[in-house]
Formats: C-alpha cells, structure tokens, sequence
C-alpha cells in the first residue's frame, strides 16, 4: 500500500496499524498525490470491495497452520474416497498363519491378531472416521440452527422453555447417555452418528441463540418484517447467512471432537464393530499389557492417525475463526 | 446474594426434572418390560405366574405419565429398583462407585488447575515467547488425542518402560490399603483425565490475564511505582482467574466421560467402569440410575460454581 493512503487513514484506525505489516491481503485503493492532498485527510482508508467470503479466504490463508491442517485433512479424504485403490490388502481376510506379523516389506505395518494387514485396515479405516465427522455434524447442525434460531428470534417463553431444556440436555454426561442409546439400539456406526448428533447440539443451539438475538434487532430484519416477510424466512434467508462464522467454526471443531468420540465408542467396544475397521477399535488389543508391552506397532498407528486428524481439524477450525470473525483485524 | 441463590435453586428444579423425565423416555425405549425380563433372566425355578396379571400387578399397564409419576415417587424416595443382573438394589451398586470416581476427578480438576493456571499466567505475562508458543501447541496437540490413547501411551512410558507408576488398580496387591498407596495408584489416570481439561483451561487462563494487564487500574500501579510481581500476584491474578470457575464446573460434564474411559483402561473400580460394564450385560436399570445420579451431580456442580462466582465477584449482583 502507498504512504499517502497510510496518511489518509485517521490515527487510531486499527486498519492502519494491520495494513503497515504488508502482509495484509487486503490493500487500499491509493488515490493520485494530488487528488489525495485536495480531498484532504479521508475519514476512512478507502477499500477495494470484496466479498466477505473472499476477505475471509485471504485471513484463512495467513494462518499457516490452519492451511496445513487443510491439506492434511484433503489428503486424508483422498485415501478415504480411493481406500480399495490404495490399500494393498484386503483389509478384512483373514490368515491366522500370520497372526502379529512385524512391519516388513509384505505388510508395511505388519498385522493384527488375525493376520489382517494394518496398513490396509488403517487406510479403510479413514472412512468410519471422515463419514462419522461429516455426518453426525450435519445431524446437529441442523438440531442446533432450529432449536437456536427459533429460541433466539422468538424470545419469550418459547425461548425460556427452549433453553431450559438445552440446559438439561447439557448436564448429561454425553458418553454415559450414549451407552444407554446403545445399548438398546445395539452398537453400531450408524447408532454411533445418530447418538453423536443427536447429543452433540446444545452448546451450539446457545450460540445461535445469542446471535440471533444480537440480529434480530437490526433494521434490516425489522423493515424485511415490516414488508411481510415470513418468520422462517427472515430466521433462514436474512438472519442465518449473518450468524454463519460461529456455525462453521463450531462445526469444525465439532467434528473434531465427533471423531474423537467414535474412536473412544470403538476402542470400548461400543462403536464400530469388527471385522470392520475403525481407528478406535484397531485399538482395542491395547487393552491387554502384553500387546501394549511388546508390539506398540500395532497400537501406535492408529492412533497416531486420530491424533493426526483431530489436529488438522483443530488448526483447520482455529484459522476459520480468526477468517470468519469481523473483529479480527487485517 | 441470599435472593440470588434461592433464584438460582429455583432455576435447577425444572433442569432436574426435565434430567428424570429424558431419562424415563430413553428408559421406555428400551425393549421389553420388568415382566419379560424376569420371564428371561428370572432366577431359575422360580415362577412368576401370568405375564399379564404381573404387569397388572406392577402398574405397567398404565399410561405413561402415571407410570412417570409413580416411578419419580419412589426415585425421589431413593429407590432406583434393582440391577436386572445381579438383582441388587441399583443405588447401593452406584453408591459403592461415586466415591472413587469423585475422587478420582476431584484430584483430575485440581491437577489441571494447579498445571493450567502457572503455565497460562507465565505465557501471558511472556507473550510472544518461545514458552507462550509452546503452550499454544501444546495445548493444540492435547486438545487432539484421544483419552484412550494418551492412557495407552502413559501406561507404556511411565508404567511399562521406566516403571515408575503402577499400571492399574486402586492398590498395590498384597499390601494393606494405605491413603499413600490408593492416592499413588490415582497418579496416572488423575493425570489422562486432567490433560485435556489442563489445555483449555491454560489457553483460557492466558486470555484471561491478557485482558487483565491492560486494565487501566494495572497501569495504576504501575504508576504508584509497586514492583512488578506484586502487581501481577495481587492486582492481577484475582480478576483473571475468577471466571476460571465457571469454566472448571462446565468441564465437570467432560471429566465424567473423560472418568469413563480411564477407569476403564486403569480398572479403576468408579461409576464409568460401572456404566461400561452394564452397556454390555444391557443392564438398563444400572444405566438409568447412572445417568440420573451423574446428570445430578453435573447440576449441582455448576450450581456450586455459580454460587461461588457470585460470592468472590463483588462486582456481580443479581438482584
């Protein structure tokens, strides 16, 4: 950016001291020397218009972390989608010959009790964790926008009795609650995404809520109402669109914590079930010490790779709130 | 402040309440009735007579609101009815293991304070330090493994390879119980449990005493030319860690599920290890007892944290 427009900037504009670093992305529209002087100090540093979304991918990409996280994650549902391309073994036969095989050139990573290639199983695994992420998310997503938009553009009562019950749906200790669903339903992966889901809502609903509040008092909702807009409208076309930040940076790290929540469902035995893979239960041999002791090949993959996931969600959802908050300064 | 915690009691009877009737819902759910139970796992030899004139007999041919009121009676009463296993009475069974995983947790919590609040005050006070960084990532890296995990891999450092801990239980075999032994036994499922909740609680401790050292009353000080670490230890450090109750009673929820898991891999005799075991056997009444006494004890916690947090801030009034 050019020193005129740095001068044109009144002092104190936190624009200015962010714009100074260089690094800013976003870089004012610098006015001819003499047309600057004529128009004399400007209130405001003029600014190239850009959307929001692109302003908010312009901060996503200074948060160096964030983007690696990104690709991380790109990489992890790559494997995911090709998983039959990519994995050398079928990841569920079974050859009791090779029962704890150590890493070698046949099996990267060696096998699992039953002589099942873990490297294969470890790559198929991927699914279980990305669908249970994206899925059980999308479940409480939804629950959260309605629950939260309804309680926060309504207030009242509606919102009393709303949020009261979001209260009482956050006292319960989550896992012990799933273990109930459970064990009626049966383990399952597709109980575990329902569960998740359908318990995962509450801190979120709150958050909408208080968005909700804050724009629904904004003129703009006001005149859209006084043209006659429909209630749902408003709540989904005018108001949502405006409370989204927080929505996907909770998504984020709700996803994050969703995987999380299916591995230690798995490893208990009470998510995903074999033969079919999951990182939790690729855990479960770890419960003896011997196992634990003796071939930590066979336990530290897996969990190396929720660690690894988790992590590049985290960072992903760490450099999405810095993008998606108005308050962060360039 | 009297009015404000007789309002904020009030506000926790309908949270209880709606607590017992979500866990009757899920518990009608549940396939089969008291009656077909007995018909299959009833002791042997022992004959129940007609189905029929059995559910008559226990009221469960009523609707269900009638049955919610009746059985919120005796719940209230302090009978949750008896395990559909071991055919004992399900408080006495969850009573035996609230003591351990209170306990377990309380050392968990007070761990992550005592790790979370140094750690974050000094990252403040250094911010943009090599130290500030570290915490960041580690927080970052803490916040991403799974319990289960990081237990496995404690147990293989510190138990396994250099032999330091023991491995699991709550004493050493063949010895006496001693307070020594079972708080030494705690060390390392205490330490899995406390991790996470250490990360967000230091991060939280950090922004905390960033915004405090800007307070203009710091610049004060300054001013009146008091040394530096008095000012930090008495003018800081009491504003910035009070909203840090708050945030430890919304971590007690996660502490239980956290309790779960690390009771489980350090058979750790508490209320998780409990609900793992009765998930499996489908002992429904287990489970909703479980989840009504935690869910409980989850409410007054936070009930204690508010009340607290009123008490120490002058500056909060309620009425």
């Amino acid at each position: 950016m050019t020193d005129e427009a740095a001068d044109a900037a009144p002092v104190g504009d936190g624009r200015e001291r962010a714009d100074t670093d260089g690094e800013t992305g976003v870089s004012a529209v610098s006015l001819p020397e003499g047309e600057a002087r004529r128009r004399g100090p400007a209130p405001f540093a003029v600014q190239e218009a850009i959307s929001p979304g692109a302003m908010a991918w312009r901060r996503f990409r200074r948060h160096k972390l964030a983007v690696i996280g990104a690709c991380v994650l790109a990489v992890i549902v790559i494997v995911a989608v090709f998983a039959p391309v990519i994995a050398p073994h079928d990841p569920n036969s079974i050859d009791l010959n090779l029962s704890y095989v150590s890493p070698s050139g046949a099996h990267l990573l060696g096998t699992d009790i039953s002589g099942r290639d873990l490297l294969s199983r470890l790559i198929f695994a991927s699914r279980i964790s990305v669908s249970v992420g994206l899925v059980s998310v999308s479940i409480y997503v939804a629950i959260a926008i309605a629950v939260g938009g309804i309680s926060g553009y309504y207030g009242g009562l509606v919102d009393s009795i709303l949020m009261r019950f979001t209260d009482t749906m956050l006292s319960f200790p989550t896992l012990m609650m799933i273990f109930i669903v459970v064990s009626i339903l049966g383990p399952s992966i597709f109980n575990v995404m329902l569960v998740i889901g359908v318990f995962g809502w509450p801190g979120l609903a709150r958050v909408i809520r208080g968005q909700f509040l804050q724009i629904r008092g904004m003129d703009y909702v006001l005149s859209a109402r006084s043209v006659g807009v429909h209630s749902s409208r408003i709540i989904l076309r005018h108001i949502l669109p405006n409370a989204i930040g927080p929505v996907i940076v909770w998504a984020t790290f709700g996803m994050a914590g969703a995987i999380m929540f299916e591995a230690s469902l798995s490893f208990l035995g009470l998510g995903v079930q074999p033969p079919q893979a999951s990182w939790g239960n690729m855990l479960v041999d770890a419960q003896r010490l011997k196992i634990i002791r003796d071939l930590p090949w066979v336990w530290v993959p897996p969990g190396l790779a929720v660690v690894m996931m988790v992590l590049s969600i985290n960072f992903m959802g760490d450099g999405l709130r810095d993008a998606l908050d108005p308050r962060t300064l360039l | 402040m009297q009015r404000y915690i007789v309002r904020r009691l009030l506000v926790t009877i309908p949270i209880l309440f709606g607590i017992t009737v979500i866990n009757f819902l899920v518990m009608n759910a549940a396939p089969g009735d008291p009656v077909s139970n007995a018909l299959i796992v009833g002791a042997p030899g022992q004959s129940i007579g007609d189905p029929e004139a059995q559910r008559e007999l226990l009221g469960l041919n009523r609707p269900l609101p009638v049955r919610y009121v009746l059985w919120l009676k005796e719940l209230l009463q302090g009978n949750m009815g008896e395990s559909l296993v071991t055919r004992r009475p399900v408080l006495q069974m969850i009573g035996e293991r609230v003591g351990p995983t209170v306990q377990l947790s309380a050392l968990a919590l007070f761990l992550s304070f005592a790790i979370a609040v140094p750690v974050g005050i000094i990252s403040a006070v250094k911010q943009y330090s090599w130290l500030d960084y570290a915490v960041t990532v580690a927080t970052f890296i803490s916040a991403s493994i799974p319990g289960f995990f990081f237990a496995i891999l404690a147990i293989y450092i510190f138990a396994l390879t250099l032999g330091w801990l023991p491995i699991s239980g709550t004493q050493t075999i063949g010895q006496p119980w001693s307070l020594g032994d079972y708080l030494w036994h705690m060390i390392l499922p205490a330490s899995v449990l406390a991790l996470p909740g250490s990360a967000s609680l230091a991060r939280y401790a950090r922004s905390q005493m960033l915004d405090t050292i800007r307070q203009d009353y710091l610049a004060t000080a300054r001013a009146k030319g008091l040394r530096r670490a008095y000012i930090l230890a008495r003018h800081a450090l009491p504003n910035a860690i009070l909203p840090l109750i708050t945030l430890a009673a919304l971590d007690v929820p996660t502490l239980f599920s956290g309790a779960v898991i690390a009771e489980t891999i350090f058979r750790w005799p508490g209320m998780g290890q409990l609900g793992v075991s009765s998930a499996f056997a489908r002992d429904y009444t287990v489970l909703m007892g479980l989840g009504v006494i935690s869910a409980t004890l989850i409410v007054f916690s936070n009930l204690v944290a508010d009340i607290l947090y009123a008490a120490l801030d002058p500056r909060i009034r309620y009425d």
